[in-house]
């Protein structure tokens, strides 16, 4: 019997099946993120989300302790606490991946100055230039910017962007180096192909594949900063977990959950996130951290 | 009437699997039974995937989490070596079993100098006490055709070559006093006067110390040479075993005949590149599972 | 050796010198360019005496750096000498037992504790004080006669603690990975067939081939728990130069916020020096 001409279309799904097969891995981790995410961020918008104004305490306040109705309890002017936190900290996820996309995107781009030349000593510069900057700590520059530029949301996360761009630069740089060195990269040479050709068809798409588990472990990592700068005021008079810590601090004596309970939210968020990022990095080989055993 | 020797070395009826990768699991060893007696050289030989190095790592304990002994027995010198706690094979491995491998440089730690690796080795022969003097080691060094010890004792592993090495784990057998040495595939990174150094080494030692040699090698070349007798494997099982003489001038099996040649064919280029004929491998095949019947000859040249 | 440490000292004051620079010119673009100020890191008048909301009574420079170097260092002290304690150690250990996912194990604690925001924990320890000693304050002000000052060790320990959970976590994975790079080389096997046991194969081999890389992580964290004191110092009210930074840019007090920044940048130059130092001693002689 002749073989039976197989279609095109017929060869790209099975080939995307494979491909699919082979990452099930990670579409698994899909799924609790996919969870997580909607759940933040399909809460009740329609709060009034000025910290000043939620947290202002009436002279007669009608806060109500955590219960079977208000998980977290109300604040003093009756708002409840829960819907508060899952705003608060889905707007802190939603910075959070703004600035590690447009973080790495910037350290990608830093990288690519540099990554066309030849030369073995390409990265030089970059690694020269964060070997002084690592000696100031990243979070005295967020809060030098975020603070001098008048504390509002938009500029502190510029800062992180640019701060993240920063450290992530040389980390890259590294994963470009080891690439060039790699043994496919000598085959290509013998081959004849030049180094734009080797780095954009070999090099490029081993680095890219990092950036996935580099990508989820930064997350929690820069929500916990947003969560700091928000403590501290530099981040405009806008909901967020450190701010109504912040607020609920005045009431500590009175209404301890209105500063224990958002705390307690983001902690179990920032912890589910950190252990996803953990595990997309083991599955994608790949991360922020080495890999442990 | 002479008396058979005790073999120092039995393995009946081993059958282990080992991964394959993409999950699944295949047979490593199948139904694999031979002796090896002391002061002989037996070489075991296969084409790669055919089960030699599995056997070597599974004699000496280390095969790996995921390689599984089905069914079957290793004895050594009286000891049941896959019942034995693994403080017992870490002793047979200091002293009574040495294994020299490929891959000379990945034998030791390579920033360690040979002088202190030395040390180390008298310190796990337990030979201390009669060993503690430098001056007493130029006799061990000059059996094993190493003529200037005071070069190379300052030196570092890494920067000896490669047949320099495979001496120094002779003479790390010799001081351990080894009944057995296990060479896997230990010539495979030696040169064609290097690999015969090291043989013509190995079958003076195997003489005076009356030590047993197993080898695995990805070839027949030159075995009738040196070896006592050859094993040949093929996909996890034992084809044919007999005295080297006997396997290189008359094997049973096509496909020993063919490995034994191993000459690539110009003439025809099949697609797949098979590294025997069709009817060979059947054979072997057949034999190997137990269903074998003699080649016909007419049919074999014909191919 | 004289000739190595000068040659890191220069290499160090040119990176301090470039740290500087850059500080200044990230005040004068942060406060001037985009935050409007017309008050300018050059000007004169920026450079007053310090501020009355920086200290209850009028007090030198000298006196403030003084008071909130003090303070920094006894955390610093705690919690960078805490990570690298139990880091290493912890680190180690995991590699030694690393066919039982020992690392995963050992790290889950800090990392977990490291999830919590730092500054949260003012809100624990008060309602802690509050509860327990029936003040909303930071500690228990009974003051002991005689002997160490066991308020002001409570006191930094309790800022120490959280930045002291997220550097271990980080050091004892990285230690744990630097073991593993040397445990995954060929010549591991070779040592097991050899007839090598656990401990020595794991002591004299590998922790020795991978000392280099262990020590080259002595100064990494340092930088991540003084970042974390810049919050936790000002969020539990604890006069330390953190504080004063966080202070000062409130203030718009551009002295202020150089010499805290500086005084980070100088530690973390510092210890820097002295990890290079012992990297080049411990390297073995070619």
């Amino acid at each position: 019997m002749a073989n039976r001409r197989t279609s095109k279309l017929e060869k790209w799904a099975v080939h995307a099946l494979a491909r699919l097969w082979e990452i099930r891995n990670v579409l698994f981790l899909a799924v609790p993120y996919f969870f997580l995410l909607s759940w933040l961020f399909l809460g009740s918008s329609s709060i009034d989300s000025r910290p000043a104004e939620i947290f202002s305490v009436p002279e007669s306040p009608v806060w109500a302790e955590p219960d079977s109705i208000h998980w977290f309890g109300t604040t003093g002017s009756g708002v409840d606490l829960f819907q508060l936190t899952r705003l608060a900290m889905g707007t802190s996820v939603a910075v959070a991946v703004v600035c590690s996309f447009f973080g790495i995107s910037t350290a990608m781009l830093v990288v690519a100055l540099f990554a066309f030349d030849s030369s073995e000593h390409r990265f030089r510069p970059i690694f020269v230039f964060s070997r002084a900057g690592f000696l100031l700590p990243a979070m005295a520059v967020l809060v030098i910017f975020a603070g001098g530029s008048g504390g509002s949301l938009p500029f502190a996360m510029l800062g992180i962007i640019v701060v993240t761009g920063f450290y992530l630069a040389p980390m890259i740089a590294n994963w470009f180096e080891e690439g060039g060195k790699g043994p496919e990269v000598l085959a290509g040479f013998g081959l004849g192909l030049s180094w734009q050709d080797m780095l954009v068809g070999r090099v490029l798409p081993k680095v890219l594949r990092r950036l996935v588990g580099m990508f989820a472990q930064l997350v929690p990592v820069i929500i916990l900063l947003e969560m700091a700068l928000s403590f501290m005021g530099f981040t405009g008079d806008r909901l967020g977990v450190g701010a109504m810590i912040a607020y609920g601090q005045q009431s500590i004596i009175e209404a301890p959950w209105l500063a224990v309970c958002p705390g307690i939210l983001a902690s179990v968020v920032v912890a589910a996130l950190s252990l996803l990022g953990a595990m997309v990095s083991k599955v994608t080989r790949s991360g922020l951290l080495p890999r442990h055993f | 009437m002479e008396e058979t020797p005790t073999a120092l070395l039995e393995i009946e009826g081993l059958t282990a699997e080992r991964p394959q990768g993409m999950g699944e699991r295949g047979i490593g060893l199948r139904d694999v039974s031979f002796t090896v007696h002391s002061g002989e050289i037996l070489v075991l030989a296969g084409e790669a995937g055919s089960g030699r190095s599995l056997l070597g790592l599974l004699l000496v304990g280390l095969s790996g989490p995921g390689v599984k002994v089905l069914d079957g027995e290793i004895r050594f010198d009286g000891i049941d070596l896959l019942k034995a706690r693994a403080k017992e094979r870490r002793r047979l491995r200091r002293s009574e079993i040495a294994i020299i491998r490929r891959g000379a440089h990945d034998q030791f730690n390579p920033d360690r100098t040979v002088r202190k690796w030395l040390r180390e080795v008298v310190k796990m022969a337990r030979r201390t006490r009669e060993l503690d003097d430098e001056k007493k080691w130029s006799d061990y060094f000059y059996r094993v055709g190493i003529v200037e010890p005071e070069q190379i004792l300052p030196r570092r592993m890494h920067e000896l070559p490669s047949i320099t090495i495979q001496r120094l784990m002779l003479l790390r057998a010799l001081i351990g006093k080894a009944k057995l040495v296990i060479c896997d595939d230990a010539t495979a990174d030696l040169d064609r006067i290097a690999e015969k150094q090291f043989i013509e080494l190995l079958s003076q030692l195997r003489t005076e110390e009356n030590i047993a040699v197993l080898m695995t090698m990805g070839s027949l070349r030159g075995v009738g040479q040196f070896a006592d007798r050859v094993a040949v494997l093929y996909e996890g099982g034992l084809l044919e075993i007999g005295p080297a003489h006997e396997i290189v001038e008359s094997p049973a099996f096509a496909y020993t005949r063919e490995f034994l040649v191993s000459l690539p064919r110009i003439t025809h280029l099949p697609r797949l590149l098979p590294t025997v004929s069709k009817n060979a491998a059947r054979e072997a095949e057949g034999v190997i599972h137990r269903q074998a019947s003699p080649i016909d000859p007419s049919a074999a040249a014909k191919d | 050796m004289t000739r190595i440490c000068f040659r890191y000292l220069a290499l160090a004051l040119v990176r301090w010198s470039g740290v500087l620079i850059s500080l200044v010119l990230l005040v004068e673009f942060s406060f001037c360019v985009v935050g409007g100020s017309n008050r300018h890191v050059w000007g004169f008048d920026v450079y007053q005496s310090i501020p009355l909301e920086l200290s209850v009574q009028p007090i030198s420079w000298w006196e403030l750096i003084a008071e909130r170097s003090g303070a920094t260092l006894l955390a610093l002290a705690i919690a960078y000498g805490g990570a690298l304690l139990f880091g290493y150690a912890w680190g180690i250990l995991a590699g030694r037992f690393r066919r039982f996912r020992a690392a995963s194990i050992f790290s889950l604690p800090f990392s977990l504790f490291s999830c919590v925001p730092g500054f949260w924990f003012v809100v624990l320890v008060a309602i802690h004080s509050y509860v327990v000693w029936k003040r909303p304050g930071f500690a228990n002000e009974l003051v002991v006669e005689s002997g160490p000052n066991l308020l002001a060790w409570w006191n930094a320990a309790v800022v120490a603690l959280p930045a002291m959970a997220v550097a271990t976590a980080w050091q004892l994975r990285s230690v744990a990975g630097a073991i593993e790079n040397e445990a995954s080389r060929p010549f591991v096997k070779g040592l097991y067939l050899t007839g090598y046991s656990e401990d020595a194969i794991f002591y004299n081999n590998i922790l020795q081939r991978a000392l280099p890389g262990i020590v080259s992580l002595l100064d990494r964290t340092l930088p991540l728990v003084l970042g974390s004191f810049i919050f936790l110092e000002w969020a539990f009210h604890y006069d330390g130069v953190g504080s004063l930074l966080v202070e000062s840019v409130r203030l718009g007090f551009y002295p202020g916020i150089v010499v805290s920044g500086m005084w980070m940048a100088t530690l973390a130059t510092a210890v820097t020096m002295g990890r290079q130092v012992v990297a080049k001693l411990l390297q073995p002689v070619q």
